[in-house]
């Protein structure tokens, strides 16, 4: 079971981009793109924070538990 | 007084191990030259000797030997001193935990390994063969050249884990 981030998803619900996100988190677009590609090892609670503020919804909402395959 | 980075201790002993790489790579070369002089002119070493009033022990190709064994055991150093000025590169600059330095370090253990048993091998060879008395290496100067060989491996994993940890750090959001 692997941890994955629905960035992709929120961001599609919300239509929203990239670029706006980074304006309204003040995260860079380099970072967010690294989320997006689920590459991140890694979330500071500070941004998952921030995150889940923009996007209006919460943590449970933007993470989920996949099974590998 | 900066330990790392531009201007520091750091960038001072990489300008040092510059010099002492130079230095050694100019001392081969002679070395080098030296021995295909007496190997080109066996009496050579003989005249010399009898010119500064001194005696040799052993003829003119026997020391050729000897001082391809000296020249080969500096290009040991040499490779040691080329691995250390790159890890002392990445300190200059700042970059610590550099993901080469982790490899640089181990070869840098295993040239240290290295060349110590080539002495080994070479003391031993001048015994049998050339029947020279050599000091035999006991004691703190046996135990130090292996403690640091074993230092210098165990950087190696503090580095390969710096490195792991900046990866991871890179990765964190």
């Amino acid at each position: 079971m692997s941890v994955t981030i629905c960035l992709s998803e929120q961001l599609a619900r919300r239509r929203l981009s990239l670029v706006e996100l980074s304006d309204r988190t003040g995260i860079a677009v380099r970072h967010l793109e690294l989320l997006r590609d689920q590459k991140a090892v890694a979330v500071r609670l500070r941004t998952l924070e921030s995150l889940c503020r923009a996007l209006n919804c919460t943590p449970g909402e933007l993470l989920v538990i996949k099974d590998e395959e | 007084m900066r330990f790392l980075g531009p201007r520091s201790i750091s960038s001072l002993l990489k300008t040092a191990l510059d010099v002492v790489y130079y230095g050694l790579f100019a001392m081969i070369v002679a070395v080098g030259i030296a021995a295909l002089c007496l190997l080109s002119v066996p009496t050579l070493a003989a005249e010399v000797m009898a010119r500064m009033k001194m005696v040799a022990q052993i003829n003119g190709t026997q020391q050729a030997i000897l001082m391809l064994a000296f020249g080969l055991s500096l290009s040991g150093y040499l490779l040691i001193m080329r691995w250390t000025r790159q890890v002392f590169r990445t300190l200059a600059e700042g970059d610590v935990f550099h993901p080469d330095n982790t490899l640089r370090l181990r070869w840098i253990g295993f040239g240290l390994a290295g060349v110590e048993l080539y002495s080994y091998a070479s003391r031993a060879l001048a015994e049998a063969i050339l029947r020279m008395p050599v000091e035999p290496v006991y004691g703190m100067r046996a135990v130090t050249a292996w403690f640091s060989v074993l230092v210098v491996f165990v950087l190696a994993e503090v580095f390969k884990e710096g490195a792991r940890l900046r990866a991871e750090a890179n990765l964190t959001i």
